[in-house]
């Protein structure tokens, strides 16, 4: 299997000679030993923070040749516009990257909110509700949606998202992750995780 | 693969004031050039809609609020005008004309601005920045230059437009009315005296200058509220900071356009 997600011997500030190489359709934990690394590897992963050695590549290309749109991010607390209701923050990536049009995009969240325990009214009332009257646990599920939703080559997940959630909640989100990769679209998931918190998919060594 | 080496801090930078005044212009010149360069990001619908929602916001909802100071400040000017001049209709038109058209309207446009928008912009960005809102932005592959600044930039200009444009027929319109009703001259009169008078070079003057004063508060505001670091006590510092220099730089452009276009 190609691998889609590539780090070559990468140093950054905390981290020496990081390497491993994610392939499509998988799923696989990276764990850091602090929380100052773990943000270090998604930020390089997603492109926001530039490598001082080695090289970080998307499908065997350099980051920034990468298609917008390719990479996704999951933060643990949503990273959500507080001026932008719940709607507006999911299908912002979607749109501003050109990556579908406004009539697939309703049927695909309604679709995925369903994936994650949501259907009926109160996803409407969810999806309708500013950003900033919304619950730690309701703004990760947007974070969260908004990742599923963009439907990227890899998504980098990080682990705090799953923190303080009931199990049944963290079981349906795994599950949506899971069928993100097994999907048409074929993406991978990184989920980044500090220490060993219990997580479901197998280790990075 | 994860060193538990820490980096050191940088050394610090001496802060001169002339320094920080480069640093400063500088610092606002480099957001103007940024912005327009993303200019074909409003090709792009979520930074068309920030852009309406800007206009919206600007430009509608101060429009209340400039009819009134407009109202206002033409009927003060004419009011004094006439116990001047009296009816003399071709006097009153070239003052107003001096007086409102080429000067006040811009300026209460962009001073109304700057009292609505520009701090609500500072505010919101430097919220943003801290709330780290503003890097989520940037995590998910999006400017905030092209999704945040630029279309506000855009959205501040156009509405500095209307706005004048609006506050010149409100306060010229007032002028006539009152100058019609107190000596007796016909309203078609003065609106012909009017446009025979005005010439094209002052009408692109009024809206190259509110053009440029709706550009300068929203790069400015811009500027101060990107500068805010991590403390919410930032914000407010950040707002008088955008306001005061807003309304410095309006004046400022205001002197050097005026010396230059009359």
């Amino acid at each position: 299997m190609a691998a889609t997600l590539q780090f070559s011997g990468v140093n950054c500030d905390r981290i020496v000679g990081l390497s491993f190489a994610l392939a499509a359709g998988e799923i696989r934990v990276l764990r850091a030993g602090t929380k100052e690394e773990k943000f270090a590897v998604i930020e390089l992963a997603i492109g926001e923070r530039i490598a001082e050695a080695g090289t970080v590549a998307l499908n065997g290309a350099p980051l920034d040749a990468a298609p917008h749109g390719s990479l996704g991010w999951v933060p643990d607390n949503g990273g959500l516009i507080s001026n932008l209701k719940t709607w507006e923050n999911v299908t912002l990536p979607l749109w501003y990257h050109g990556k579908r049009r406004a009539a697939d995009t309703e049927g695909r969240i309604a679709e995925w909110l369903a994936r994650l325990g949501l259907e009926g009214e109160a996803a409407e009332r969810f999806m309708a509700s500013p950003s900033g009257l919304l619950t730690k646990l309701e703004r990760k599920r947007a974070g969260l949606l908004r990742g599923l939703v963009l439907a990227p080559q890899v998504l980098v997940v990080d682990a705090a998202l799953f923190d303080g959630v009931a199990q049944d909640i963290k079981a349906a989100w795994a599950a949506a992750l899971d069928a993100l990769v097994r999907g048409a679209e074929g993406g991978s998931v990184l989920v980044v995780a500090e220490g060993s918190a219990a997580l479901p998919w197998t280790n990075i060594e | 693969m994860f060193s538990r080496e820490k980096t050191p801090p940088p050394a610090a930078q001496p802060d001169a004031p002339r320094v920080m005044g480069e640093r400063l212009w500088g610092g606002q010149l480099r957001v103007a050039w940024e912005a327009f360069c993303r200019l074909p990001a409003l090709g792009k619908w979520p930074v068309r809609q920030v852009l309406l929602k800007q206009l919206y916001f600007t430009g509608i909802e101060s429009a209340a609020t400039i009819g009134l100071v407009g109202f206002l400040v033409g009927l003060i000017v004419i009011t004094e005008l006439n116990n001047l001049v009296g009816g003399n209709e071709a006097v009153t038109n070239k003052v107003m004309i001096w007086v409102v058209v080429r000067e006040l309207a811009p300026l209460i446009a962009a001073i109304v601005m700057v009292g609505r928008s520009s701090s609500a912009f500072a505010s919101e960005l430097s919220t943003m920045v801290i709330n780290g809102e503003v890097k989520s932005l940037r995590c998910m592959g999006i400017s905030p230059l092209s999704y945040l600044i630029m279309p506000r930039v855009l959205g501040m200009m156009l509405a500095g437009i209307a706005l004048a444009f609006y506050c010149q027929i409100v306060a010229v319109g007032t002028g006539w009315v009152v100058t019609a009703l107190r000596h007796n001259i016909l309203l078609r009169d003065e609106v012909f005296s009017f446009f025979e008078t005005i010439s094209y070079h002052e009408i692109a003057a009024t809206v190259l200058k509110s053009a440029i004063f709706g550009a300068l508060v929203a790069i400015v505001s811009a500027y101060h509220g990107l500068r805010s670091k991590t403390a919410m006590t930032e914000v407010p510092q950040a707002v008088s900071q955008a306001v005061i220099r807003s309304l410095l730089a309006v004046f400022m452009a205001d002197g050097v356009i005026t010396v230059l276009m009359y």
